[in-house]
């Protein structure tokens, strides 16, 4: 037998396409598949949980555990009559009570199921009837939109998608988590801002001094408010003005002077 | 999370540079290689080639562990979500079955022939992930001497 | 001690064979245990620490089957082969065998 000394061709065993090419194709595929899957079942959700009962509501929050223990709220009249007047042109889908509770930082939330805290802090910083109004009016834009749910449905689309991807998508995937929850964060906070102004027109016919509030609070925050879960005060003043002026809202008559809580 | 996520890309270009580097100059040494020890005759066959005239014979192995780099597994990650040839780690093999075979005829440089090659493969896995670390690759044969 | 993996020698004769001898050795093939192999794990290239490891875990499974065959009276391993197969947690057990014989 002779021996013939040659090479056979060695490109039959590796891949012929670029590697990077590959890569960035099946990204973007992915990609698309995972946006597509996100805002099926987030419109999907959005849907189920603006026609959800508030028994159901109630029950989902005492399943979540909350800790925030607060025990020492009072009510007032003042702020019931304003809950009241703003009721009436908000059309909530359950009742909503407002609580004062002995917190100096200035803040105001709202609970799942209808209930509405403001601090005594944010108190102390309200100049006149108008802009507790407008804190008002967010507050229960919240409630209207169903708010909690949707960031509870938000968290869940996203951890259902990192539980189908498998592990190796960990650390991406919490990421998005976070990101996602800023974004619906900030989108539910604008969407407040927004219903606040048209229920203050409706209940009190102007919307005067409804952005004041923010611009005192104003620090100038910056970038890093990317992750955050409100919007900068900056951007939601810019929003509340740019709606004024589209609603042509009456920002001429004058401001309500508060009275006592 | 803005950290996390730049760590990972970080690691997936220095990954892809150096993996892709390391795979040029290693592949450029193999063919030299080849190139070289083509005169060996190495077959798979049982019997050598000529009878005659032989004076020993020697058990002789080569064997290579070459490590995926980051790109190449993630690539691979994706690959597995969609289905369809893992392209990314047909190279770490072909390398690595090289190397090994270079290696045997390296250790039986004054053999007039190599017979009944054989290649065993075996993957070393990542302790946290059950992926694929390195892969080594072991070739086996016997050298006669004439 | 005369070691091939074809299934006979050259111009010898076979006198006597006494089966399958052979050698193991069982390695925890953990990537954790090197930290060089970690970093390794992003850039690529070879882990000379770990083909010095298991070539030395071939030697010595060499060596147990050599000494297996020496207790025998034999000569002579034919037809050896390895395999590597995973056991419990990450370990791999190296295994080679052949059939050792007597040669004239």
């Amino acid at each position: 037998m002779k021996y013939n000394a040659s090479l056979p061709d060695d490109k039959v065993n590796i891949p012929k396409d670029n590697l990077l090419f590959l890569a960035l194709k099946l990204l973007f595929s992915l990609a698309v598949l995972i946006a597509i899957f996100y805002v099926v079942l987030k419109f999907t959700l959005d849907t189920i949980v603006t026609h959800l009962p508030v028994s159901y509501e109630k029950k989902l929050t005492s399943l979540v555990s909350f800790d925030l223990n607060i025990t020492d709220g009072r009510s007032s009249k003042y702020l019931d009559e304003i809950t009241e007047t703003l009721s009436k042109c908000a059309s909530l889908p359950y009742e909503v009570k407002t609580f004062i509770i002995s917190e100096n930082t200035p803040n105001a939330f709202a609970l799942p199921g209808g209930i509405m805290y403001i601090t005594e802090g944010m108190l102390k910083k309200l100049k006149n009837q108008n802009e507790l109004v407008a804190i008002m009016g967010h507050e229960m834009g919240h409630f209207k939109n169903r708010d909690h749910l949707k960031g509870f449905g938000n968290a869940m689309i996203v951890s259902v998608i990192s539980l189908l991807l498998g592990e190796g998508y960990g650390g991406i995937l919490n990421a998005s988590l976070n990101i996602s929850n800023a974004k619906f964060s900030q989108s539910a906070e604008f969407e407040s801002d927004i219903f606040a102004l048209d229920v203050m027109q409706c209940a009190y016919g102007n919307v005067t001094d409804a952005t004041k509030l923010f611009a005192r609070l104003d620090k100038g925050e910056d970038w890093r408010y990317f992750l955050a879960s409100h919007p900068t005060f900056k951007d939601r003043i810019d929003r509340m003005n740019n709606h004024i002026l589209e609603q042509n809202y009456n920002t001429t008559d004058e401001v309500i002077p508060l009275k006592k809580f | 999370m803005i950290f996390e996520i730049s760590v990972f890309l970080t690691l997936l270009f220095i990954g892809y540079i150096s993996g892709t580097l390391i795979e040029k100059r290693h592949y450029k040494s193999i063919r030299e290689r080849e190139e070289e020890l083509k005169t060996l005759p190495t077959t798979v066959l049982k019997k050598p080639l000529q009878e005659d005239g032989i004076k020993s014979c020697k058990l002789v192995n080569g064997s290579v562990v070459i490590s995926i780099d980051y790109f190449k597994k993630f690539l691979a990650m994706l690959i597995n979500f969609f289905g369809g040839n893992i392209s990314s780690y047909e190279t770490l093999l072909d390398r690595a079955r090289r190397e090994a075979i270079l290696r045997l005829k390296e250790d039986a440089k004054d053999a007039s022939e190599i017979i009944n090659l054989r290649i065993e493969t075996s993957s070393i896995t990542k302790n946290t992930m059950n992926s694929v670390g390195a892969v080594e690759v072991l070739a086996f044969g016997t050298a006669i001497y004439r | 001690m005369l070691i091939t993996n074809i299934e006979y020698i050259p111009n010898r004769e076979i006198i006597e064979h006494y089966g399958v001898v052979s050698g193991s050795t069982v390695r925890a093939k953990h990537v954790g245990r090197d930290m060089m192999a970690g970093f390794k794990n992003i850039f690529g290239g070879e882990l000379k620490g770990y083909t010095e490891l298991l070539t030395e875990s071939r030697e010595e499974a060499m060596e147990r089957m050599i000494a297996q065959a020496q207790s025998l009276g034999a000569n002579t391993i034919l037809n050896v082969r390895f395999s590597t197969s995973s056991v419990a947690a990450g370990a791999s057990e190296l295994y080679v065998y052949g059939t050792a014989v007597t040669i004239r």
